[in-house]
């Protein structure tokens, strides 16, 4: 739509295709490459093997893999329940605490994670919740990195749903 | 959905107290779980921010605020994230432009492989980045990752899809047509692009650098894991304060500094992308 000449189009597509193997797929390549390395001794890694894949599938290397998929999923589900009632909450709410909820939800995203470990190990060392060195404290900071991302995406979808379908449903009594 | 407004008004003046007041009380559960488990440790990372080996007071504050590694780092910080998101703003305007106004054959795949790179821990592309330029790596330079250049190209090769994904969804959004009536008056593509497409979609890249200039504020994975000699960020310093030596005092007032900054960015992040709505990004 904005070149109409074949020579300035292809121009155009060679410096993207250049850019973009470099920035983007270079890395992503790489890292393919090297999993499957059963020798990096050249430039390029060679003897392609799965050793690797099988390794991470056992000993050590899997207990931390299944960890990180076990806190991926508790985090996650707990971050999901969670967001889900204070947006479905917030929005029943007065226009400005909703504004206030909001920012409230949305402030884990804006402290650096770095800050947010510290404070937690800073408030967790000590009574009267001591529960520093547990996998609690890990779940607990994977929680509140998630919240954020949560409850927008349960506002943003709240937002697009047409409030008829409240008024469909049968009116609370009491 | 014509109709919707009036229904609601209406279901708000039947019954506008209880309502109102219910979602009060649904709402103070997950308030109390941020409080307690969110606002509870800032507050207290602040109580030891003041803690001096006397008692209270402004003592650490002074002390941190002063030194020169602390000055380095917050100079350093500010520097790499701007030098990052001008990197990525400009690489993620023009891959965005080309997928969106001159497309080619798998296009629309590319652009989602990029999107898949915002799925990927940043330390990855950190891992990725010593294979290809590391000492030992395809296109080892000499040095280069281990340097704050090696750092930025690492972060702006990680954001770029931070500021790729909104200006695709803003470029999607101006019709065709301008462009053709555009072109038809004979404007050059530089013109049509800074006249037309570039303003229809500043909202959206503005708002995608403020999002990109604050993550890469708080960047740890790529610095910790390229560990670049004299590369030390604000979130580094705070870490190697707080965790490696156990100054907690210092390393809580290093990280107020830098939830300061966050904060002030993230607020201009929220109205930018407020303005942009829509074709901005969605919780990233």
């Amino acid at each position: 739509m904005l070149l109409w000449t074949r020579r300035s189009k292809v121009l155009l597509w060679l410096v993207f295709g250049v850019v973009f193997a470099v920035v983007v797929a270079a890395p992503l390549v790489m890292i393919v490459l090297a999993s499957f390395a059963g020798h990096w001794t050249g430039v390029l890694p060679g003897g392609p093997t799965f050793g690797h894949y099988a390794d991470a599938l056992s000993g050590e290397t899997f207990a931390s893999l299944s960890v990180s998929i076990q806190t991926g999923v508790l985090a996650g589900t707990a971050a999901v329940l969670l967001g889900t009632w204070a947006a479905l909450a917030a929005e029943t709410a007065p226009r400005r605490v909703r504004h206030v909820a909001d920012t409230l939800f949305h402030l884990p995203i804006a402290v650096p994670s770095v800050v947010l470990g510290l404070a937690l190990l800073v408030a967790f060392s000590r009574p009267p919740l001591a529960f520093n060195g547990t996998r609690w404290i890990v779940l607990l900071g994977h929680l509140l990195i998630l919240l954020p991302f949560a409850y927008s995406t349960v506002t943003a979808a709240l937002a697009r749903v047409d409030p008829q379908l409240a008024q469909a449903a049968p009116p609370p009594r009491g | 959905m014509s109709v919707a407004p009036a229904v609601v008004s209406e279901k708000q003046r039947s019954n506008p107290v209880s309502h109102s007041r219910r979602g009060l009380v649904w709402l103070l559960p997950p308030l109390v779980v941020v409080a307690v488990f969110f606002g509870y440790p800032l507050v207290l990372v602040a109580g030891q921010s003041l803690t001096t080996d006397t008692g209270f007071g402004l003592g650490v504050w002074a002390e941190v605020l002063g030194s020169a590694e602390f000055r380095d780092a917050a100079g350093q910080t500010v520097l790499l994230a701007l030098g990052a998101t001008a990197g990525c703003v400009l690489l993620g305007t023009f891959l965005a432009l080309v997928i969106a106004f001159v497309p080619f054959p798998g296009a629309r795949t590319l652009s989602r492989l990029v999107d898949t790179v915002l799925a990927f821990p940043s330390f990855l592309i950190a891992l990725a980045f010593t294979f290809l330029y590391g000492s030992a790596g395809v296109f080892g330079a000499g040095g280069f990752l281990y340097s704050p250049w090696g750092v930025l190209l690492a972060e702006i090769t990680f954001y770029t899809p931070f500021v790729m994904r909104p200006a695709l969804a803003a470029f999607g959004q101006v019709p065709g047509v301008h462009l053709d009536v555009a072109a038809s008056l004979g404007a050059r593509p530089w013109r049509v692009l800074g006249r037309v497409v570039l303003p229809a979609a500043l909202p959206s890249l503005a708002s995608g650098a403020c999002l990109t200039l604050l993550l890469a504020l708080n960047e740890f994975g790529i610095v910790l894991f390229l560990g670049a000699k004299g590369v030390t960020t604000l979130p580094m310093l705070v870490y190697g304060k707080g965790i490696v030596t156990f100054d907690f005092p210092a390393a809580s007032v290093v990280a107020l500094v830098d939830v300061a900054i966050s904060l002030l960015l993230y607020g201009s992040y929220r109205v930018l992308a407020g303005r942009g709505r829509g074709a901005a990004v969605d919780a990233a």
